[in-house]
């Protein structure tokens, strides 16, 4: 039963996918109720089977032996945060996408790709060892580069190149590392079963695996120095800049990261090998660096792509701070930074629809005429700094208590120094967007703009939500800390 | 009756296909063309079946070997069958094939008349019949004779066209081959000098109590066989003809050259290699270091060369030349792992380049455009074509799910085995460097916008889609279950490398 | 030094196979000249007949026909001998397809000479591309 969940909850939207290549372009109506239906499906299996593992308690595991290698899915808390975010965020970046792209001719292209992409993501959640999860991981480059280079422009193309250059020699790396895992560890790539099968390795031998995977995942990540397709990948629809770039792809470069961590080495392996320190330096210079770049960005979505960097690097901070409350701020931030981070990308998005505005610059008095969007975006900026009453708030928090828990101060003062950077980009777009005098005096509000306001409202009362009441994400980060710190 | 052919199966494999061979141009009256190239498939068929049978019989039972005519050896000749001839039977099969299906739809139209047709049936199913031989054959002088037709026949049908670019890069060919011919029959000569033998088995024997004796001779012998097996299997920087040969062929000669002849040779030396001298003296005189060396030369320049063409067929010509390098690196590492690598990246470039050089050759075809700058906005105009050429492009990436993936981990096993980290740069770096040149052909089509209004363009007819989609399975198939196949080839290496090496 | 003299006037037949081995290929590699690379193979290959006749051949040897009448008879090894017969039948047909293919690089091209033939490709590739631009 739970098998048959699991494949279909992966396999339906790449028999979308296929349905939707088959049928002609001008089926719209069809097409989107297949996209929706499809996404809705997997994402209802996702949330069902997130409660069947936290009320049992067991977390199941599929193995196909295939030669030497297997293929092997595991449902556990970890990979079921990753999961959820990405399955039920997809539903809303689908409906926004059914107005985003209702002018585009080639959406059959779009939507396919999409949806294969939404099949594969869950493919790298609920991986059950290295192998299977790099299969995904390389298959999530192929499957996301025609929705980057959509626009067929000669940059579009460009970046789409750069992007695919970047995944490809990530995914070499963790080749590499995969390969050395295998010798040292007899042949097993299992999750779970790998952190007590270093025995008889060196700890140079350890190491070097270690830093291959972090270089290898760090790519997608967007770590700093190996950030640079990020940025230049924002020539994408906004809706794939959102899903893909805040909540997709650079999340599953975090979560290689996390399952590198947690479940492949351990966290006491890791404190052994004494490599804490230099990691924890790279992520803080990530964060200090992509929020200092942000600030000098005028295009709205290269300024957010900045804060990205950053923020992927506030969850980097706490896995790497190897101390559960560290942890449990890395996942809740996870959470929140991508509910969060794809609203105001919509909201860029519809701004740049309706107005043709793609810079700051230009912003100034925009929220008069788009006092919703501007709204949300505003409020969620908030969040993203940190405030209360919004979800950021509560996973800054845990980040805060993890440093201090480790003993890092210097961590504690990044983290200070970032969030203030943090206000010093994002306040002054929503005040000027009130404040400001716009050029143009109204926008003309098709039945698109709907479909591209409401999932952005939605996210925006989500992140007050969880803000006020934080405790509902209790029993996944439990699970999460628990299977990985006896407590 | 049943019996009889089972028993006698390894020389029936090559009987039928010579005879076969030489039946076709008596067929030239057969008022239905469709007919003869139906026979030729269908022996083509028969004797896949024939290999099948034999791949199992290995597998269940181990290495055999049959006496031809009753003449024991060492008077009689002797066919071995083992693990290796099993996994290159194989290949035979499931890249001729397609390959001829493939053929069969235009094929008059492609050479000109119908006598030259089946000329060109006549010299694909001599080639057939020559890497078969070379598969199971297990004496000495047979392999020259089976080399020798294999030459003879590849030059030839590369110029089945007769146009002035291919009967150029014929003779060119047919030189440098023949060069390489003059080094094996050398080669073959101090063996025999050395022990009185042609039989593979019983050189084996001879040498490996006397060669002390003379290890200069064998040094030389080992190097006159790297060298002629060499040029004609087209090792960096020996491949000079290849380029120019496989990209004027028509499409299905490229395919049939770039996916099948060259491994003959490849067959051919590790016969020489580990049947005849073993393992054991091969591994004193470093021969397969060079082997190593070479191997990961030809998959960085090769790859380098590939990247500079712009031509599509060119390029994935300059291809097969890096990829070739990928097997002699297995065959260098002279690991199990290593060498199951090598072996299993026969199988799985066989087909995959069979299937990129259909696609290729069908969209030079139907659009008329040589260069993969001219391709723009044609992916969606051909998605078949197209798609079956991201399926062979991902493969030869080595994506996990292809073909291309099973023997690159493999290989990259038995570099880590050997504690070769160069190995481990050169094999990723061939990779990134096959994305570099294989992708930018399927964005050009995918995504590039083209300037020109496109006239769509008929698709290829249906049996080339068949052809090319059955390959295409194939190479998903072998990725997604490659434990047959695996097997196959662990037990090849290990019957190659015998056991003195794991000790 | 003088030792290694008289070991290679011994073995003079393999002196000179790989004389002409050099010979051969030298020729193949080097001449523009079609028709002599053809014969530069020929000269190869039958450099390497007399390489494997040489290795069967006995000194004082008589031919392998048995005569059961002198049972102190030497004969030479037969085998390499039929072996060549075959190799042989090789180069004779390798030949003839060389001579084909120059037949047809003569019909289009009006030379056998390779570097006139590059010439004239390079010309008309050059011409239909300024043509066509």
């Amino acid at each position: 039963m739970i098998l048959v969940l699991i494949l279909t909850a992966i396999l339906i939207s790449t028999l979308g996918a296929l349905w939707i290549a088959i049928i002609p372009e001008e089926s719209k109506k069809e097409r989107n109720l297949v996209v929706t239906t499809t996404l809705v499906i997997s994402a209802a299996i996702v949330w069902g089977l997130l409660v069947y593992i936290l009320s049992t308690g067991n977390y199941p595991v599929i193995e196909v032996p295939l030669a030497s290698l297997k293929w092997r899915l595991l449902l556990d808390p970890l990979g079921m945060t990753y999961g959820l975010i990405a399955s039920t965020l997809w539903v809303f970046a689908a409906i926004y996408s059914f107005g985003y792209m209702s002018k585009d001719r080639r959406q059959r292209k779009f939507f396919s790709f999409f949806l294969l992409s939404a099949g594969i993501t869950l493919g790298i959640a609920f991986s059950g060892n290295l192998f299977t999860m790099y299969l995904f991981y390389e298959l999530l480059t192929f499957a996301t580069y025609p929705l980057v280079v959509h626009q067929g422009t000669k940059e579009a193309l460009e970046s789409g190149t750069k992007y695919i250059k970047y995944s490809l020699v990530g995914a070499s790396f963790i080749l590499a590392a995969l390969v050395m895992l295998w010798r040292v560890t007899g042949g097993t790539l299992d999750f779970g079963a790998l952190p007590t099968l270093f025995g008889v390795a060196s700890s140079g031998q350890v190491a070097t695996i270690f830093f291959l995977f972090i270089l290898g995942f760090g790519v997608k990540a967007a770590v700093m120095p190996l950030h640079g397709w990020l940025p230049s990948a924002m020539v994408a629809p906004t809706p794939v800049s959102a899903l893909l770039h805040a909540v997709a792809v650079v999340n599953a470069g975090v979560f290689g990261i996390l399952r590198t961590v947690y479940s492949v080495f351990g966290p006491s392996l890791l404190l052994e090998l004494n490599v804490r320190w230099i990691l924890l330096v790279i992520v803080s210079i990530t964060i200090l660096m992509g929020s200092l770049i942000a600030i000098k960005q005028d295009v709205l979505k290269k300024r957010l792509a900045y804060s990205t960097i950053s923020q992927l690097a506030y969850i980097l901070l706490g896995a790497f701070m190897l101390h559960p409350l560290g942890l449990a701020g890395a996942i809740l931030h996870m959470i929140f930074h991508s509910t969060l981070k794809i609203v105001l990308f919509f909201a860029a998005g519809i701004v740049a629809e309706e107005t043709s505005y793609v810079k700051v610059s230009e912003l100034g008095g925009v929220g008069k005429l788009l006092p919703l969007t501007l709204g949300s975006f505003g409020l969620v900026s908030l969040g993203m700094i940190g405030m209360l009453p919004l979800s950021g708030f509560w996973s800054k928090y845990y980040l805060l208590q993890g440093s201090l828990n480790t003993g890092s101060w210097p961590i504690l003062a990044i983290l200070l120094v970032s969030g203030l950077l943090n206000a010093f980009y994002f306040i002054p777009i929503t005040i000027s967007a009130f404040t400001g005098k716009a050029e143009i005096n109204e926008v003309t509000k098709g039945s698109s703009f709907v479909l591209m306001l409401v999932p952005t409202l939605i996210l925006t009362v989500l992140a007050l939500v969880f803000g006020l009441l934080p405790g509902l994400t209790l029993p996944l980060v439990n699970g999460v800390i628990g299977q990985f710190f006896s407590l | 009756m049943a019996a009889a052919v089972k028993d006698n199966l390894p020389v029936l494999l090559i009987v039928t296909l010579l005879s076969s061979a030489y039946l076709l141009p008596i067929l030239t009256r057969v008022r239905k063309f469709r007919l003869v190239e139906f026979f030729a498939v269908f022996v083509l068929a028969l004797t896949f079946t024939g290999g099948v049978v034999l791949a199992y019989k290995v597998l269940a039972t181990g290495a055999f070997n049959y006496i031809v005519g009753g003449w024991p050896a060492p008077w009689g000749i002797e066919l071995t069958i083992n693990a290796l001839s099993g996994i290159f039977l194989l290949t035979i099969g499931l890249v001729t094939i397609p390959i001829l299906l493939y053929a069969s739809a235009d094929l008059v139209e492609e050479v000109g008349s119908r006598q030259r047709a089946i000329w060109f049936l006549t010299l694909f199913l001599l080639l057939t019949a020559a890497a078969s031989g070379l598969a199971v054959t297990g004496d000495m002088f047979n392999i020259f004779v089976f080399v020798e037709v294999a030459t003879i026949a590849s030059c030839a049908i590369v110029s089945a066209r007769n146009d002035a670019a291919s009967v150029e890069a014929t003779f060119k060919y047919l030189m440098l081959a023949t060069i390489g011919s003059g080094f094996v029959l050398l080669g073959i000569g101090f063996l025999y000098m050395l022990t009185g033998n042609l039989n593979l088995n019983f050189i084996n024997m001879e040498l490996s109590t006397t060669w002390h004796n003379y290890p200069t001779a064998l040094w030389m012998a080992m190097s006159f066989f790297t060298v002629g097996f060499g040029v004609k299997s087209a090792l960096f920087p020996l491949h000079v003809w290849l380029p120019d040969a496989h990209s004027t062929a028509i499409t299905p000669a490229s395919a049939v050259l770039s996916s099948l002849a060259v491994k003959g040779y490849i067959v051919a030396l590790l016969k020489v290699f580990y049947l005849a001298v073993g393992a054991k003296i091969i591994f004193a005189l470093p021969i397969t270091n060079i082997l190593l060396l070479l191997g990961m030369i030809a998959i960085i320049a090769g790859a380098l060369f590939a990247l500079s063409q712009d031509e599509l067929k060119r390029r994935l010509a300059f291809s097969t030349v890096s990829q070739i390098g990928y097997i002699f690196l297995g065959i260098g590492l002279g690991t199990i792992q290593g060498l199951a690598g090598g072996l299993l990246h026969i199988l799985s470039h066989g087909i995959t380049k069979a299937l990129l050089f259909l696609a290729a050759g069908t969209i030079v075809k139907r659009t008329g455009k040589t260069r993969i700058s001219h391709l723009s906005g044609l992916g969606f105009e051909m998605p078949i074509t197209f798609g079956v050429f991201a399926v062979g492009t991902l493969s030869m990436i080595g994506i996990p799910l292809f073909s291309g993936f099973v023997s690159k981990w493999q290989l990259l096993l038995g570099s880590l085995e050997k504690g070769n980290y160069l190995a481990v740069l050169v094999l990723i770096g061939g990779s990134l460097l096959a994305a570099a040149y294989l992708l930018p052909v399927l964005r050009v089509a995918f995504f590039q916008k083209s300037e020109e209004e496109q006239i769509r363009e008929p698709e290829a007819p249906y049996v080339q889609k068949v052809a090319m989609l059955f390959l295409a399975v194939v190479i998903i198939f072998v990725g997604m279950f490659p434990g047959i196949f695996l097997e196959l080839a662990r037990q090849a290496a290990e019957s190659l490398l015998g056991m003195e090496v794991l000790l | 030094m003088g030792e290694f003299l008289q070991r290679l006037l011994q073995n003079y037949p393999y002196v000179f196979a790989a004389i002409l081995f050099g010979i051969g290929t030298f020729t193949v590699l080097t001449h523009s000249n079609l028709l002599k690379k053809v014969i530069g193979i020929n000269i190869m290959e039958g450099s390497t007949y007399l390489f494997f006749v040489a290795a069967g051949n006995i000194r004082g040897g008589v031919a392998p026909i048995q005569d059961m009448s002198d049972p102190n008879l030497v004969y030479v090894n037969p085998l390499p001998q039929a072996l060549m017969l075959t190799g042989i039948v090789v180069s004779v047909s390798v030949t003839a397809l060389s001579l084909a293919l120059i037949m047809r690089l003569y019909k289009l091209y009006g030379t056998v000479d390779s570097r006139e033939i590059n010439r004239i490709r390079n010309e008309v590739r050059a011409s239909g591309s300024s043509s066509k631009g």
